[in-house]
């Protein structure tokens, strides 16, 4: 018998294990069809689910079976089902974190609490994520926490958001490409901005500016800081705030195209912030800037992969411009 | 009485002195099935590598302690008088959880002690904790976190973004092998320093931090770009392997830890271990005699006094201090200060390296606490190393650790120790023997292997782990 291979006993308990699966299915699906609601329904289908998490139609039963019951109507009775619902549903996680069914039932379990209990809630969203910084459920089931504690609080959400805006600084701290922290970051950031008065915006601001420079100077072609960067100038409260962060990104593209010629995102960062300070601010943008720009777009296009696109965008704002599109010397290939 | 069971007996290889080295030998010659005999003159493993509790450690340094390799050692209280008692008292307290080093170590994650420790299974029995930060200090202090990670860059508040930059764009490079090789092939002759400047842009502290915290180059020691870029990848290559550490420093003694370790996988392997003989000056058969007299012919040339007896070999293994003084040359010496401090100052729970980089020279540090069991809770061990004679190196030892520390936590007892390295004097080679240095500035533990591998191969003909 080769290694590895099942032995007769082996497939043997496979056989049973499949039969016992096949027969327990059978039942859940009878008492569904019947739309049983009791505790044997209950009973029944948590042990089917325990063995498969992914049975989404299973789950839905299990709820209406809930609803059905009696006792469902008396809300300390609620209470004490759905609190030993949390307690199985804890012991499926560890099994199967990424199941979005079971993440469904968790948000039904929580809305139909009489009394949830939201802080146990947001550590094990946080305990989720510390194991996997980029699980989209945890995530998930974060901003749907985050959101309940924010419709409760007494103070409008305050303190929630700012709770959550620190811990998405944690979170980028600890890994600058963790895209779901910027993402997360930049929903908190408008009511963090509208919470504090005029002067202490522009220093959150600046703030988020020097943060993300940090990023762009630790890792130049990660795009998840040149993202942020984007949405950080939409966020401006005015044209001249954006022209003024334009211009000291170019500034800061500069000095990292001087320190590393290799990286390519902040070419193109640059070439996009000149275009973007010449339409806000026409005439800001001189000549000598405006042949670097054409220059910074002859580079990119050198990549076999990218040239349409640039040679395109070239030719454009050498029209807009009046600047030839063509050089003179050889265009080295 | 061991001299007189093991009279006469014979051995394929005989060790002197249980140092990393040798301990490593004698382990690997008993595998390979030599019958393997170790002895140490002191009665306790480790050799130039013991670790001592303070009043062992005063003991020696009045006793037992061999002049021609440790020649002066200095007792230093913070205080005098009545102070000096109740620092001393300080001290006395819980003494017996301090292990001091005399030459503190530390292995790298992906180095070679490491990979030897893995493979001979001999790391199933030594405990080690990582060596978390790594500090660049200067005159007056504070310590500064070096990062060494994408993350660790990214969240440290002491390097200007143009910083960021520069070192990230060195640990990218060093990271990649293509890169890597193209950076090398272009430094050519070039020096290290020059090369960084000259390639990475590197200048002032961030320039001083590669130099001396991560490719752990001397003081005024002149190292090629590609010596100097292989030890940043070593570093770099480290990091990550056991968490944001390149080395790991052992529980119980950063070197003797590891040295009766591999002795005990001998002693196991069936070598025989005799501590606290004394061992004569060996004398070498000459090669159409094989000494014994008896003309039997089993190449055991070498023979070697101990204790009222005598045993012979066919190789010998020892390290310099074991020599006579016409075998032996002082190849540098050592300042070394061992600074037991009342309060961990940078972590009760920690184990770090430390930099001291100043106008008059480099020091290396090594803090420990009983992360390491090196220190009772709420104290910690502050080591500093520099080339030198002690005259000429305490004050800038004295000021290496004070700015380490800084002003949170205060000396209980400093002790100051001239130490020499002591090598084979460039004599004719004489085979069968095999002298190795005694333990010398670097701090990392690979040096040692290669030196045991040095004779293993060559010398032994023993290939294992090899």
């Amino acid at each position: 018998m080769a290694a590895g291979e099942p032995t007769a006993e082996e497939r043997e308990q496979a056989r049973r294990r499949v039969e016992q699966y096949r027969a327990l299915s059978a039942r859940v699906d009878a008492l569904r069809r019947r739309g049983e609601a009791s505790h044997a329904a209950l009973d029944a289908t948590r042990e089917l689910l325990e063995q498969n998490t992914e049975l989404h139609t299973v789950w839905g039963y299990r709820r209406r079976a809930f609803a059905g019951l009696a006792e469902w109507q008396d809300p300390e009775r609620r209470q004490q089902l759905l609190e030993a619902e949390l307690e199985f549903m804890q012991r499926m996680i560890r099994r199967n974190v990424k199941s979005y069914w079971m993440w469904g039932h968790r948000v039904w379990v929580l809305e139909a609490l009489p009394r949830p209990r939201w802080a146990h809630e947001l550590a094990l969203a946080a305990k989720l994520l510390a194991v996997d910084a980029r699980n989209y459920h945890g995530w998930n089931y974060r901003r749907f926490v985050v959101a309940r504690l924010r419709a409760a609080a007494p103070d409008g959400g305050r303190a929630v958001d700012e709770s959550e805006f620190a811990f998405t600084t944690e979170q980028i701290t600890r890994d600058c490409a963790n895209h779901a922290a910027w993402h997360n970051r930049s929903r908190l950031l408008p009511a963090i901005l509208a919470a504090r008065d005029p002067p202490a915006r522009a220093a959150a601001l600046a703030a988020e500016d020097a943060l993300v420079l940090n990023a762009i100077y630790t890792d130049p072609d990660d795009q998840n800081a040149w993202l942020y960067c984007e949405w950080l100038l939409d966020i401006q409260p005015d044209d001249q705030a954006r022209c003024r962060l334009l211009r000291a990104r170019v500034a800061a593209i500069r000095e990292l195209l001087d320190l590393d010629e290799a990286c390519r995102r902040p070419l193109a960062e640059l070439a996009a912030a000149l275009v973007e300070l010449d339409r806000l601010d026409p005439g800001a943008v001189a000549a000598a800037e405006r042949a670097e720009c054409m220059r910074v777009l002859e580079r990119l296009a050198a990549d076999p992969l990218q040239a349409g696109r640039f040679r395109d965008q070239r030719a454009a704002l050498g029209r807009q411009w009046g600047v030839a599109a063509q050089t003179q010397e050889k265009v080295a290939v | 009485m061991a001299g007189r069971e093991l009279d006469g007996q014979v051995f394929d290889v005989v060790l002197l002195g249980t140092g990393v080295e040798q301990a490593i030998v004698a382990s690997e010659a008993a595998a390979a099935g030599r019958s393997v005999l170790h002895v140490d003159r002191s009665g306790w493993y480790g050799g130039g590598y013991a670790c001592f509790t303070p009043s062992r450690l005063v003991e020696w340094a009045g006793g037992a302690r061999d002049r021609r390799l440790v020649p002066r050692v200095e007792l230093a209280e913070n205080t005098a008088g009545a102070a000096a008692e109740s620092a001393l008292a300080g001290v006395r307290q819980g003494e017996r959880e301090y292990a001091l080093d005399l030459a503190p170590r530390a292995a790298l994650c992906r180095g070679s002690l490491v990979e030897l420790l893995i493979d001979t299974g001999v790391g199933d029995h030594v405990q080690f904790r990582g060596v978390e930060h790594n500090y660049l200090v200067r005159p007056g202090g504070p310590p500064q976190r070096i990062p060494a990670s994408k993350e660790d860059v990214f969240a440290s508040a002491a390097l200007s973004l143009v910083e960021k930059r520069k070192l990230m764009r060195l640990l990218a490079t060093v990271g990649d092998d293509a890169q890597y090789a193209a950076a090398v092939a272009a430094a050519g002759d070039a020096e290290f320093s020059q090369f960084l400047r000259d390639r990475f842009r590197l200048d002032g502290d961030l320039l001083d931090a590669v130099r001396y915290a991560v490719a752990r180059v001397g003081p005024g020691e002149p190292v090629a770009a590609r010596a100097g870029c292989e030890r940043v990848r070593a570093y770099v290559r480290s990091m990550g392997r056991y968490g944001r550490m390149a080395y790991l420093c052992a529980l119980y003694g950063s070197g003797s830890e590891i040295a009766q370790a591999f002795c005990r996988a001998c002693a196991v392997a069936g070598g025989t271990y005799v501590l606290a003989a004394d061992v004569g000056p060996v004398t070498r058969a000459p090669d159409d005699d094989d000494g014994s007299g008896d003309g039997d012919g089993d190449g055991a040339r070498f023979r070697v006094p101990l204790a009222g007896g005598a045993v012979r070999a066919r190789h010998v293994v020892m390290d310099a201090s074991y020599a006579p003084p016409d075998a032996v040359r002082v190849a540098s010496t050592l300042s070394r200060a061992i600074c037991i401090l009342d309060r961990p100052a940078l972590g009760d729970d920690a184990t770090a390296t430390a930099s001291y980089v100043a106008e008059q020279g480099a020091v290396s540090l090594l803090y420990t606490t009983r992360a390491t069991m090196s220190a009772p809770a709420g104290r910690a061990v502050l080591y500093a190393w520099t080339p030198g004679a002690l005259d000429e190196r305490r004050g800038l030892l004295a000021s290496a650790l004070s700015a380490t520390h800084g002003p949170a936590a205060a000396p209980l007892l400093t002790i100051y120790m001239e130490v020499n390295v002591l090598a084979a004097a460039p004599v004719e080679h004489v085979p069968g023997l095999h002298i190795v240095d005694t333990p010398d500035a670097t701090l990392g533990l690979e040096p040692a292997v290669a030196a045991a591998r040095r004779i293993l191969g060559p010398g032994l003909g023993i290939e294992a782990y090899m």
